[in-house]
């Protein structure tokens, strides 16, 4: 174990931990904790686990960070269901960045749940 | 005159300012385009220097699809385990992601066995039926599925295999009790669940569910052992799941 250890206690439920997603267009930089280029001739990158924690959301603080979509395929589009949610777009997650976010939207970086192969 | 024939032919996608890989990109959507276009203008696939006839390759494709994918799941079991209530709206979404890999499954087993029976003869074959028969050939999804199915962009080998863990992700779930981990592709329908959560949580609090939203963490841990109902160990976090404990989110 490194210095990096940590114990963190939650209630389920309250903490969630997500696993599966993907990053097209950029990649997770592990060391810097952020967003950053993505490697010649990578194309995906698979994100490590995410936590997500619900909260109220006038009480977020916001940091850095790019609103990343995330998509169910790579094909980025989808038909409205009758629930009112997109039949592909799932939702948006935030990633922390030091660029500019219009940098990121020009790259196309999006998240997928799961690759075309 | 030199250095304008120094100059690249083709522009790297730099100057534009995107990515090296954009090209990749590029390229491989050029080539699909055109498999793709290729595809079209064959009517039947021919196998040359290989004895066995499409119909054959198709029946045992068939077969071995049918044999892989489990029944369909027994819901009325599962709601006795997992019952609807109020204060945990995980289990409605289980309960709702079962139905519609029930309808998968069902769709799926029945069609290829019409297919099969139809390859042996013994009903008419449809267009329907030959549609499902070309896809299975060149390995692509018969559009059929895609109807009742999650969108996936997968060849039929990997939508295979993708599905048979999603099944395994919910058997899992039934059999061990909600997920410590939740493999976010494996849902049918992910809004569904994310708004399970956010109800938990609202609920939870007494608070209205549309002032709740989600604060997100990227981790670079690694599960290494998660089968302890309430214990999570990673390589460098440990997650302990206590229902005394506070809630507070400082990573």
């Amino acid at each position: 174990m490194n210095k990096k250890t940590k114990i963190l206690i939650y209630k389920k439920f309250i903490l969630n931990i997500f696993q599966g997603l993907f990053l097209e267009g950029a990649r997770w930089n592990e060391q810097m904790e952020k967003l950053d280029e993505s490697k010649f001739k990578v194309m995906f990158d698979e994100l490590p686990i995410i936590l997500v924690k619900p909260g109220i959301k006038a009480n977020f603080k916001p940091s850095p960070s790019y609103l990343c979509p995330v998509y169910k395929t790579s094909a980025r589009r989808g038909e409205l269901t009758t629930t009112g949610h997109s039949s592909n777009f799932v939702m948006f997650i935030t990633i922390p960045s030091d660029i500019d976010e219009s940098h990121w939207i020009i790259r196309g970086v999006a998240s997928l749940t799961q690759l075309d192969d | 005159m030199k250095y304008i024939n120094n100059l690249p032919s083709n522009q790297k996608p730099e100057v534009y300012g995107l990515h090296d890989n954009a090209d990749i990109t590029k390229d491989n959507n050029e080539s699909m385009q055109l498999l793709a276009g290729v595809l079209l203008t064959q009517t039947q696939i021919i196998t040359s220097g290989n004895e066995d006839n499409i119909e054959t390759i198709v029946k045992n494709l068939t077969s071995e699809i049918l044999f892989k994918i489990p029944e369909q799941f027994n819901i009325e079991a599962v709601s006795e385990i997992y019952p609807v209530d109020y204060k945990n709206s995980m289990n409605t979404v289980l309960k709702q992601e079962l139905i519609r890999f029930n309808n998968l499954i069902k769709l799926i087993k029945d069609s290829l066995t019409t297919l099969q029976k139809a390859i042996k003869g013994q009903i008419v074959i449809s267009t329907l039926l030959e549609q499902i028969f070309t896809s299975i050939s060149i390995g692509k999804v018969p559009i059929i599925w895609s109807t009742k199915s999650y969108p996936s962009l997968k060849p039929l080998g990997s939508y295979i295999n993708d599905l048979l863990n999603r099944i395994n992700f919910f058997q899992d779930w039934i059999d061990n009790n909600v997920p410590n981990v939740y493999w976010i592709s494996g849902f049918f329908f992910t809004q569904s669940f994310l708004t399970g959560i956010l109800q938990n949580y609202a609920r939870h609090h007494k608070i209205p569910i549309d002032l709740v939203g989600f604060e997100f963490k990227i981790c670079d841990f690694f599960e290494t052992t998660v089968k302890s109902p309430h214990l999570s160990v990673f390589i460098r976090v440990i997650i302990i799941f206590n229902e005394q404990k506070n809630e507070n989110f400082n990573l």
